[in-house]
């Protein structure tokens, strides 16, 4: 797993993963999560459509929660090119960086994407939504009641996300 | 060897000329200056993905071809060969970008396929023997007798086709329908990456439509190796076109059915017909006169014939003088009472107009493959998502779709429900 020179972990995050944190706009817990640095593909960026999630990430952008990356190098595009032919176009650069560049990736995708994201870097590679707002609530970021809060908005806007108490999570990991 | 930042520019420079577009034309497609573009084509900036997927798009190439071990000048693309035979449609930036969009359709459904493991293309295991056409005769007999052969091969036997375009899609032959300009019937593509692919001009009255689609029918059969053909009035007398005309002709109205359709109306014998009894020795001679002009076919007549087949009173008149039912003067006699014949025609029905508002079936086709390919977790939701744009998919009507999918069993071991990376 590659890190920067402050030794925090490299992320890539795909849309899946970054919508989440811009609806409830909760961006600020991705920029506190210590050990990890956050990262954007070009193609992700252009995925955000609503106008209030588009400031958001803007703001994110600006304040430094994340920084924007671009695909040069025409191997990491060759990967990116054999990924679209079943992934989204963003999820597709996103793997791509993660696995040339031995990068973490932050996603929310299953069946396909997780199949091909194991086979090719196993599962230590992943951070989903649970597992993000569990290592905020470690490290001290949020409290289990915002956590909870959190996520009973998010299953409002229907995303997925397991019903297991948090608690109950925390023991578990 | 790996590609280098000076080796991908030499090659975008290739591709650009290849399609023959100047430095300012594509910089103002890509949003970027003339510079920016120079730079990367001289190697001394990297393009980003993004600019390469665009560009790829721009110059007619699969992206994959741009980064290739071996890269090919020229470029195969048979849309690229398609616009370069034909600048009329080239020049035409909307229609050029709309046809090209009804190819990126048939490329994903073809992607589809293969990741689905389904039998592509069946029309591609017929092959018919064409020997050389040297005069239009040569071409109208050899697309005659493809018509037969075709029908026979589909055991169509001698009714009408009540719907050309299932026929052909049961074939494996994408069909679409959008608007072209007015002197284009269709065009038909065929490549390993589309698949055999016809469009056909939806600006044109239904029975147009239907012999368009047999006419690019036939090209699909015998033309292929062309890669892709536009079907345009300036080009009908070019001999692959005859033939394709000739083909439509005879494979809306096979000649069996025609002629059986005229002896219904009691028609179609010669006024004075003779027949003999041979008893091994001597011989027997019967005759039968019918009452003058009983035989000659009228506008009604023609006018039925053309909507029992579903084909035009001009297509019907030209069918019963090929089949020797008309003379030539007979054919233009009835050929001045169109207006008299499109009043019977509406008289007998309303047009067979499959064309709905919203009646995309080629798209529905598309999308409900790819909700499969999604279910059985060959392609991502956010994959599946992209296709239902490409396919003018409403965003309620995608939701309604998610809705009824029902995933197998996750592949592999149950995993886990929230992911930390472990260092």
């Amino acid at each position: 797993m590659e890190r920067d020179a402050e030794g925090r972990l490299l992320v890539v995050a795909d849309a899946s993963f970054l919508i989440n944190f811009l609806a409830v706009d909760r961006m600020d817990i991705l920029g506190k999560l210590p050990g990890l640095r956050f990262h954007l593909v070009n193609h992700v960026r252009a995925e955000v459509r609503h106008d209030d999630q588009r400031s958001r990430l803007g703001a994110a952008l600006d304040g430094g929660v994340m920084t924007e990356i671009e695909i040069t190098d025409p191997a990491e595009v060759r990967l990116y090119d054999e990924f679209r032919q079943f992934l989204g176009d963003g999820e597709s650069a996103s793997l791509a960086v993660a696995v040339s560049r031995r990068w973490v990736i932050a996603a929310d995708e299953k069946g396909r994407f997780r199949r091909e994201l194991f086979g090719r870097l196993g599962e230590d590679y992943l951070l989903n939504t649970l597992g993000a707002l569990l290592a905020a609530i470690r490290s001290g970021v949020i409290i289990v009641a915002e956590a909870q809060t959190l996520r009973a908005q998010l299953r409002a806007r229907r995303f997925e996300m397991d019903a297991t108490p948090f608690d109950e999570l925390l023991q578990e990991e | 060897m790996p590609l280098d930042r000076e080796e991908l520019g030499r090659r975008l420079k290739k591709a650009r000329e290849a399609a023959r577009l100047s430095q300012e034309d594509v910089a103002d497609q890509l949003g970027i200056s003339r510079g920016a573009l120079a730079q990367f084509e001289a190697g001394a900036k990297a393009p980003n993905s993004l600019h390469l997927v665009r560009l790829a798009e721009i110059y007619r190439r699969e992206l994959g071809e741009l980064l290739a071990e071996e890269f090919d000048e020229a470029g195969r693309d048979p849309l690229t060969a398609l616009f370069r035979a034909d600048p009329q449609l080239a020049s035409d930036r909307e229609r050029a970008s709309a046809v090209a969009e009804c190819v990126k359709l048939c490329r994903e459904y073809t992607n589809l396929e293969t990741l689905l493991g389904i039998d592509q293309d069946r029309v591609y295991d017929v092959n018919y023997n064409t020997p050389l056409m040297r005069t239009r005769w040569d071409a109208i007999r050899q697309g005659e007798r493809l018509a037969e052969l075709e029908r026979a091969r589909l055991s169509l036997g001698e009714d009408p086709l009540t719907n050309a375009a299932e026929l052909l899609e049961a074939q494996g032959v994408r069909f679409i329908e959008m608007s072209l300009s007015e002197t284009i019937s269709g065009l038909f593509l065929s490549d390993s990456r589309y698949g055999p692919s016809i469009i056909v001009n939806d600006d044109h009255p239904p029975r147009r439509r239907q012999f368009s689609c047999a006419h690019e029918y036939c090209h699909v059969l015998v033309d292929r190796d062309r890669g892709g053909l536009v079907s345009r009035a300036e080009n009908r007398e070019e001999l692959f076109e005859v033939r394709a005309n000739a083909f439509a002709a005879a494979f809306l109205m096979p000649e069996g059915g025609v002629r059986a359709f005229v002896r219904r109306l009691g028609k179609g014998e010669q006024s004075r017909s003779q027949l003999r009894a041979y008893d091994e020795t001597a011989v027997v001679e019967g005759q039968r006169r019918r009452e003058a002009h009983s035989q000659d076919i009228q506008v009604y007549d023609v006018a039925h014939l053309a909507h029992h087949f579903g084909v035009s009173y001009e297509t019907a008149l030209y069918r019963l003088l090929n089949l020797k039912l008309v003379t030539e003067e007979e054919r233009a006699g009835l050929a001045q009472q169109k207006e008299a014949a499109a009043s019977i025609m509406r008289f007998l029905g309303p047009e067979p107009d499959t064309k709905a508002p919203g009646h995309k079936p080629f798209r529905h086709q598309l999308v409900l493959l790819a909700v499969e390919a999604l279910r059985r977790e060959v392609i991502s939701r956010a994959k599946l998502k992209e296709i239902c744009d490409l396919a003018e998919v409403q965003p309620g009507e995608f939701d309604a779709l998610l809705a009824t999918i029902e995933h197998e069993p996750e592949k592999g071991p149950k995993g886990r429900r929230a992911y930390v990376p472990r260092a």
